[in-house]
């Protein structure tokens, strides 16, 4: 499936739509469940073969440079199967792809540049993901069907039903991004499955360092990029997923937060009208549900469990080390560092947003971030040296 | 035919409509937002939610397809907990200062917000930053928008334009055009439809109106016509070379388009809403070029001829009016007897205006459907006693006019070679000998004195003047009459009083004087102030009066006068004080122009018929009546395009003879010219807004605060 399949391109061509139906019904779709068979209850006006909006990652398009021929092989075959009139590939626009570009066009497939598909205009086409078409030529040769996915940035291939995690690294995993999705370890041990691979397909695994809050928050903005705004509840609901989490990582949000995000990404995901509105509610929803113990730690015990989130930490100047340069209090941008030459810098805790500036001039390295408690510290202009605890 | 239950309400529907558009039809309300019965369905909003038997989830009302047997219901508990949340979020980016929005009281998001009782207390409200754009005829305040997306569709699906878009700046999408330009450097055609279409106060007519105002406000050209002529429909087929069927537009309101198209006076262009971009429409030179064209007259199959009636009616006077009253009282069936003390039918057509502006040659061929429609002419017949006539007829319609020209009271004003202007316009006419001199001033300064000035020119004259107390920007005139007079040679002296007429027995001059302001008292009497020392004499062989016109006398007749008009019994009739005696036009309300006169002639032919028994329908159909197209598509360039100008005789040679000075619109520019027309109606078209309120009686309720 990662190679060129020129093989599937030229069988496909002289397969009957009966032989092509036999051989292919049974591919899997990406990201939704069922098979390409299940699909051809009702006529379509074109066959689209594309990238999901709601692929964030972009790995997946490489798939496009590897093994272009089996793409178009795919996207014949389908066309072929369900009777439509066109076969449109659709490319990411840019530079790349000339592969892909011209044994589209020499199979004669209208070629779109478009890296947006407005599901609207194509309410009465059928929308392939590009893995998809891949998997249906290599059923076409007659090898078996596999998924692909980029696991932290490498591109492989599952077998459907192996484990998930058949094809990840072992390590310290907190979490299991898959596509949009937030899964726990757990997930490495269920059967891989193709309506697994939402949005972008992309498995990442994330650490007992990384703060999932963050991590959602950041996969929310990078599919509010995505948003074309036309549907109300993706447009709003994304933006106030971001507001929710990014209250919740500056300890600012209420408790009542994680049921209006559920309440939101329930309504979202059948109000949707492609997949960036399903995958933010897919991603909202999975962190509230796996990880409802690590939002909990930061709304009510105020602590960020992989002590990322700056807001629930303390910053402070060690009085040991500190030695009255001042170079912090010239670089803070709330201003609240009292001190002056040859004097021990003190923070005020009360304004400082703990951004870490001071930290980062700090020749002395003695600006300290931490979750626990604070220890004595000067409580007037001190001398360097001088204090004593 | 499908039959569905909304509500337990049964209903039959056709075929492919949607459970919203079903339920809306019947008197159902169903709130919506994005939805728009003349757009394609968007399914953004969520608010028409409904429950449908048989589905687990609630389902867009817009865009379920009714089936036979559907059972919907339009509230449950989920339903209603998923439109808040739809409004909540919704809200949470809208400004909340209603009562500072222009759109306050007219807006459709306005009721839905008490229709649903929601407010966005719950959610994380934003401000986008504000863009504001000033566009001719529309303001744009996206802060407002709630992208509902209907401006988009009506731009590009409904009018196939496409210059409102969905643009994305980072995180935000908001509605407006490539690269943000404004409405003027885009394609826009200024349809209105964004704005008819839009539920907020984001895209709004920068003029805002009632709905009672409405239709006068957006289509200012038909309101300001007298005869209500359906301007764009004629300029719409002009466009697309259907004379044919533009000339009937004509006909179907003014028995005399080619006149009109030359002498109006155009109200409607001072009214134009292409004006407001750059220049109006040519819309005077338009109807000319359609009228003279009109060799074929095709609607003449189509106009409607009632059946006699055996009444008969008498119009004295074959001036516009009466001519119009005659031709329509004819067409409802009753015998005409138009009597007119002239040799010929006109009026102060013929008479009055100089055949420069209007060629006789046209004025003869659109008064000869008078005889075609039945009228009895009888000219060089005065009449000194209307209600004498009433003898003979069931009806009598006075229209007289103002025959009689003013001779002010200065000193001087009866030596020889003071003429009036009524007299001497006539004589023109004539070809009578006029009496005029060599030098000649003209007291006045409306059109009438341009008249007799510029014919003055015409006929010789060496020097000719028009004096008049207007400051040259004030003058009653139109510009395009001064300005072609002075182009003629034609010395104006405005801002000036007549103090006297000089001379022992012939005259010699005038004297003037400089007037720095003048008003009218209550009693319309004039209230001059000059500049003291500001005399001086024009040197003159010829005076003529042109300060105005009265009705003449009808000497035996009792019909009561008001300042020497007939007096009618009330507003809104033609009745006079004698039963059975009608009145319309000058005669009755003083010189007003030709397009008043002839839609004063129609009302009176209405009120006459319903007296004498009909039902007083005087419209006819004679175009055809198809939907103007919605989708008008891209004209580059659209907002820049310029108003054609009439080809125009040099001055020279118009002010040697009394051939038509101007040539009219080339058949070329008539097409660019309406193409020109914003169709202003096409929005008229579009479904108005309607809300819950529309439908509340018909068991509707605003929802309960949860
Ligand atoms: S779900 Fe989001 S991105 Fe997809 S069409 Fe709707 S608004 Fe656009
Ligand atoms: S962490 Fe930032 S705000 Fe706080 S003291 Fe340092 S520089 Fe200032
Ligand atoms: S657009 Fe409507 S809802 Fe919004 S502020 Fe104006 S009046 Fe209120
Ligand atoms: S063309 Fe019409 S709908 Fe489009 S922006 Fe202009 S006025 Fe609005
Ligand atoms: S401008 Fe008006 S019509 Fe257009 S999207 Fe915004 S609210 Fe809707
Ligand atoms: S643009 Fe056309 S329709 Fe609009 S006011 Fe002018 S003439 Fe009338
Ligand atoms: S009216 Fe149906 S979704 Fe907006």
């Amino acid at each position: 499936m990662l190679s060129d399949n020129r093989e599937a391109l030229v069988r496909v061509k002289s397969f009957s739509p009966d032989k092509i139906r036999e051989l292919v019904s049974c591919a899997y779709l990406y990201g939704k469940p069922g098979t390409l068979g299940s699909l051809l209850n009702r006529p379509y006006r074109a066959v689209l073969g594309a990238l999901y909006n709601a692929d964030t990652d972009g790995e997946l398009s490489r798939l496009g440079e590897m093994n272009p021929h089996g793409i178009v092989a795919g996207l014949s075959a389908a066309a072929a199967l369900c009777g439509a009139g066109e076969s449109v590939l659709v490319l990411p626009s840019g530079n790349g792809f000339t592969q892909l570009r011209s044994a589209a066009e020499k199979a004669g497939i209208t070629v779109a540049d478009e890296d947006f598909i407005d599901c609207r205009a194509h309410a009465d086409d059928l929308l392939l993901h590009w893995a998809a078409l891949a998997a249906v030529a290599d059923l076409i040769i007659g090898e078996p069907q596999r998924i692909i996915t980029s696991v932290n940035s490498r591109l492989t291939e599952v077998m459907p039903g192996e484990p998930v995690g058949s094809v990840m690294a072992p390590g310290d995993v907190k979490a299991v991004r898959i596509g949009a999705s937030y899964y726990t370890p757990s997930v490495m041990s269920e059967p891989a499955r193709a309506e697994l691979f939402a949005a972008g397909g992309v498995i990442k695994t994330y650490g007992s360092d990384c703060c999932i809050v963050q991590a959602a928050y950041e996969q929310i903005m990078r599919l509010r990029k995505r948003c074309c705004g036309k549907c109300l509840m993706c447009r709003e609901g994304l933006f106030q997923f971001g507001e929710i989490l990014r209250e919740i990582t500056k300890a600012s949000s209420n408790p009542a937060e994680p049921a209006l995000a559920k309440e939101i990404g329930e309504a979202l995901a059948p109000a949707a009208h492609c997949s960036v509105g399903e995958a933010a509610a897919e991603c909202m929803l999975t962190v509230l549900e796996n990880f409802s113990s690590e939002l909990d730690s930061h709304i009510k015990k105020k602590v960020c469990p992989a002590a990322q989130c700056a807001a629930f930490s303390a910053v402070y100047i060690d009085p040991m080390k500190c030695c009255g340069c001042g170079d912090c209090i010239a670089v803070c941008p709330e201003d609240c560092i009292e001190g002056k030459p040859g004097y021990i810098s003190m923070i005020d805790d009360v304004v400082c947003t703990k951004c870490g500036k001071c930290a980062e001039v700090c020749p002395e390295g003695a600006v300290v971030r931490t979750q626990s408690r604070i220890p004595r510290l000067p409580d007037r202009l001190t001398k360097a040296g001088r204090f004593r605890r | 035919m499908i039959s569905v239950s909304i509500d337990g309400i049964k209903l039959s529907v056709a075929e492919n409509t949607s459970i919203l558009e079903a339920a809306l039809h019947n008197g159902i309300y169903i709130p919506h937002l994005c939805h728009h019965k003349d757009l394609p369905e968007l399914g953004a909003c969520r608010l028409c939610l409904v429950e449908c038997d048989g589905i687990s989830d609630p389902q867009q009302s817009c865009t379920l397809k009714a089936e036979d047997g559907m059972v919907i219901r339009t509230r449950s508990e989920a339903v209603d907990k998923l439109r808040r949340l739809s409004m909540e979020l919704l809200l949470a980016a809208h400004p909340e200062d209603c009562t500072t929005c222009p759109k306050y009281g007219r807006c459709e998001l306005q009721t839905l917000i008490q229709y649903m009782n929601v407010s966005a207390t719950r959610i994380h409200r934003r401000v986008k930053s504000i863009l504001k754009s000033t566009n001719p005829l529309f303001n744009h305040e996206m802060v407002r928008c709630v992208l509902c997306g209907r401006c988009v569709r009506a731009c590009c699906d409904m009018r196939g334009v496409g210059v409102l878009q969905y643009n994305k700046a980072d995180m935000e999408t908001y509605v407006g055009t490539l690269h943000d330009r404004l409405l003027k450097d885009t394609d826009c055609r200024f349809c209105g439809a964004c704005a008819e279409v839009c539920p907020t106060g984001a895209i709004q007519d920068a003029k805002s109106f009632t709905a009672v105002e409405k239709h006068d406000k957006l289509l200012p050209c038909v309101a300001n016509c007298p005869a209500q002529v359906d301007i764009p429909r004629y300029l719409r087929y002009a466009k697309e070379n259907r004379l044919g069927d533009a000339a009937a537009v004509l006909r179907e309101k003014l028995p005399f388009p080619g006149v009109l198209g030359r002498v109006c006076n155009h109200k409607c262009e001072e009214a134009c809403r292409r004006g407001e971009l750059n220049e109006a429409i040519s819309i005077r030179n338009v109807k000319r070029y359609i009228a003279d064209m009109d060799k074929q007259m095709a609607w003449k199959s189509k106009a409607r001829r009632m059946p006699l009636t055996g009444r008969t009616v008498c119009v004295v006077g074959g001036g516009p009016a009466g001519m119009t009253a005659a031709i329509y009282l004819s067409k409802r069936g009753h015998s005409v007897t138009l009597k007119e003390a002239m040799p010929k039918l006109g009026g102060q057509l013929r008479y009055g205006i100089p055949e420069y502006r209007l060629p006789r040659d046209i004025l003869d061929s659109e008064t000869d459907y008078i005889t075609q429609v039945g009228v009895t002419v009888e000219c060089d017949c005065k009449v000194a006693c209307p209600e004498a006539l009433l003898r003979e007829y069931d009806a009598v319609l006075v229209t007289t006019g103002t025959g009689a020209g003013v001779r002010l009271p200065i000193p001087g004003n009866d030596l020889q070679g003071v003429l009036l202007n009524t007299d001497f316009l006539r004589d023109v006419s004539t070809s009578d000998q006029t009496g005029i001199g060599e030098r000649v001033v003209v007291l006045g300064g409306g059109n009438v004195a341009f008249d007799c000035a510029r014919s003055a020119k015409r006929l010789g004259a060496r020097e000719v003047s028009v004096v008049c107390l207007e400051s040259r920007g004030g003058m009653l005139a139109d510009p395009e009459e001064i300005e072609q007079a002075a182009e003629e040679g034609v010395i104006i002296y405005p801002s000036s009083s007549f103090e006297e007429i000089c001379g022992e027995t012939r005259v010699s001059g005038v004297r003037i004087m400089t007037v720095s302001s003048f008003r009218f008292d209550e009693n319309h009497n004039t209230i001059i102030k000059k500049e003291p020392g500001s005399e001086r004499i024009i040197e003159a062989d010829t005076v003529i009066f042109a300060v105005g016109q009265r009705p003449s006398p009808l000497p035996e007749s009792a019909l009561e006068l008001k300042r020497g008009y007939i007096a009618l019994i009330g507003d809104g009739t033609m009745k006079t004080s004698i039963e059975g005696v009608f009145a319309c036009g000058d005669v009755v309300y003083g010189t007003a122009s030709v397009i008043e006169a002839i839609a004063a002639g129609r009302e009176a032919a209405s009120e006459i018929d319903i007296w004498l028994g009909g039902d007083g329908d005087i419209s006819e159909t004679l175009a055809p009546t198809e939907r103007a197209a919605d989708k008008i598509g891209i004209i580059e360039g659209f907002y820049g395009l310029k108003r054609a100008e009439e080809l125009l005789l040099p001055a020279q040679m118009r002010s040697s003879g009394f051939s038509e000075c101007s040539g009219g619109l080339s058949g070329d520019n008539v097409c660019a010219e309406s193409g020109r027309c914003l169709q202003c109606q096409l929005r008229l078209q579009i479904e108005p807004a309607r809300t819950w309120t529309d439908y509340v009686g018909k068991g509707v309720a605003q929802q309960d605060a949860q």
